[in-house]
């Protein structure tokens, strides 16, 4: 290595922060730094900045080395490698990785040992791309703040006073200061979305069915969907390309074609229409959310879109709807866990004191509230009442967006419509915290794609837009982040 | 319409999710339970009547072959309770009593 090589090594290595997957995977081919190079420092940042942000639960060193290895003799043997090849990443601690703790942030999961792969790590592992930990998250995704993990909770590198959001708050937080290029988190009612504008990056939720839910830990099933987190909309373009498509596994998967997303983000936007739901710019709205929100708007304006107000009536029912099917879906899910075959198991003097002391013992307080209005929320007598009640307000949720989409291409909103918060600031009051969500959760009861895009700052702290297309056209979604990030 | 909750309610509730709950827990959902179901009483509002629910993705019935592929093998079973493990089995007390 001469001087203006070491040199230009020295800059990468210290701004991990803002190195890019297309960087990093060209500085890789031509053999500027190599894999083990770059996993050996992502993990001594890890190792020098994670006490103070604790974006990670396990730390997979050992594994991470040994497939950096790997990509790196590969290359040298001159074989044709993915752009994923070397490039370390995060899972959140909701997928499954044979041989390695998932824990889903739950104390019942503890010392779960996985036993099998799941299909997103299985995608990104033959792509070559190097695991370097599986980050927290609020148990079973069960949270906008990370606060909930039982692993303590997760900082936000932008200001560490300030939450990460959540659910995936350890793999924004990962992301954010440079512990990793991307990240794959589970967004079930924003647990993508909301992570990823608190902590200034790119997050996509895509179409329920678009990425194979296979090996990963259920909060409510027809709503999960697994998503990439990163730093630009061409990564996370490159990284939807990688991770979907349909899976035997998840009889859910859908069979569509899996287009080239990173072929279509410079297309123009000229004439496009983007609509602006006035259910969602109401006085509830942060005033400085609004105005960087609307600061984005001006700047798709001058990139020839045209812009539409439209309503989405039913959204004042979204949060209701999206919590009842949800939480009963989660009561459901989390009966597997009985401490019977795996996870924390409590003592007692017959089965069922087993099942009542494992439960009660390990759930921390968010767990049980959801599933026990859950359950209350199917038991006989109310399932009527609640629960279809809910679906069918669902089924008027669905048919608000598509009428929304035969008038307008995209929906632009606020991914949030606060700022982040401070860590402790909202725990106290449980409703006020699923409420906070409003903006996030209207949209996994639909199931069309949605992405959040980083739109500006405020106060020093980031404020995400969140883009909505039809189902499965998120190479719209890519097209417009990409075009708004470019411009 | 204030929906009103009863602590029986609640136990009810936490015994057929299987949650041990303490008196103070019992209390606490109590209230958590009013707060929450007042609020979700929003969906009644809506004449939801003539809604049908319709399947929400655009798939039909995937079938497959019936072929064992990519089995768990008895020791990747057993792999998070292998300190307990009785001749291959996991080990539960007893379900039923002897004179049941």
């Amino acid at each position: 290595m001469d001087i203006s090589q070491l040199h230009q090594y020295l800059m990468i290595m210290s701004n991990l922060k803002d190195l890019t997957i297309s960087q990093a995977s060209k500085l890789l081919e031509k053999k500027e730094i190599s894999a083990v190079e770059l996993t050996n420092e992502t993990l001594s940042l890890i190792d020098s900045e994670d006490k103070d942000i604790n974006a990670f639960i396990t730390i997979t060193k050992e594994k991470a080395l040994e497939q950096a290895k790997e990509i790196d003799s590969k290359r040298n043997l001159g074989e044709k490698l993915s752009k994923l090849a070397g490039i370390p990443y995060s899972l959140k601690d909701v997928y499954q990785v044979k041989g390695i703790k998932t824990t889903a942030g739950s104390k019942i999961l503890e010392n779960y040992q996985s036993q099998y792969d799941a299909t997103v790590y299985a995608k990104l592992s033959k792509s070559g791309a190097v695991l370097i930990g599986k980050t927290n998250c609020d148990p079973f995704g069960f949270g906008s703040s990370t606060e909930n993990s039982a692993f303590g909770a997760t900082h936000n590198p932008i200001n560490k006073d300030y939450v990460p959001g959540g659910s995936s708050g350890g793999s924004g937080a990962a992301i954010a200061y440079g512990a990793g290029l991307f990240s794959i988190g589970e967004d079930t009612g924003g647990s993508i979305r909301c992570p990823a504008s608190f902590c200034g990056i790119f997050g996509l939720k895509p179409t329920y069915g678009r990425v194979s839910r296979y090996g990963s830990i259920a909060y409510a099933s027809s709503y999960d969907c697994v998503g990439p987190m990163a730093k630009t909309a061409e990564d996370t373009a490159l990284l939807l390309e990688v991770i979907a498509g349909q899976d035997e596994h998840d009889a859910t998967s859908s069979p569509n074609n899996v287009p080239r997303y990173t072929e279509t983000l410079t297309q123009s936007l000229e004439g496009k229409v983007i609509g602006l739901p006035k259910e969602y710019f109401t006085d509830a709205l942060d005033p400085e959310v609004r105005q960087i929100i609307m600061l984005a708007v001006d700047k798709y304006k001058s990139l020839g879109c045209i812009i539409k107000d439209i309503s989405l009536p039913y959204t004042k029912y979204s949060v209701a709807a999206y919590y009842v099917v949800g939480i009963s879906e989660a009561s459901s899910n989390l009966a597997r866990y009985d401490g019977v075959r795996y996870g924390f198991r409590a003592e007692g003097n017959d089965w069922k004191e087993i099942y009542m002391n494992t439960r009660g013992q390990a759930f921390t307080d968010e767990e049980k509230r959801r599933v026990l209005v859950g359950t209350y929320a199917l038991s006989s007598g109310y399932a009527d009442q609640y629960y279809k009640k809910a679906q069918k307000v669902r089924q008027l949720l669905r048919q608000d967006f598509q009428r929304a989409f035969t008038e307008v291409d995209i929906i632009l909103t606020p991914t949030m419509p606060v700022l982040p918060f401070k860590i402790g600031e909202k725990t106290d009051d449980p409703l006020k915290l699923w409420l906070v969500d409003a903006f996030t959760t209207a949209i996994n009861p639909v199931g069309v794609p949605a992405m959040s895009v980083p739109a500006g700052n405020s106060k020093g702290l980031p404020v995400g837009m969140q883009l909505i297309t039809p189902h499965f056209e998120e190479g719209k979604l890519l097209n417009f982040a990409h075009q708004f990030e470019t411009a | 319409m204030t929906k009103k909750v009863t602590n029986e309610e609640v136990a009810k509730i936490a015994n057929l999710a299987m949650i041990a709950l303490t008196p103070e827990e019992i209390e606490k959902y109590r209230k958590q339970f009013e707060a929450i179901l007042e609020y979700v009483d929003i969906l009644n509002e809506i004449d939801t009547n003539s809604i049908e629910v319709e399947n929400h993705t655009e798939l039909k019935n995937i079938f497959k072959e019936d072929i064992v592929k990519d089995e768990l093998s008895q020791k990747d079973a057993l792999i998070n309770r292998e300190k307990i493990a009785i001749n291959g089995y996991f080990p539960i007390t007893s379900v039923f009593n002897d004179n049941e």
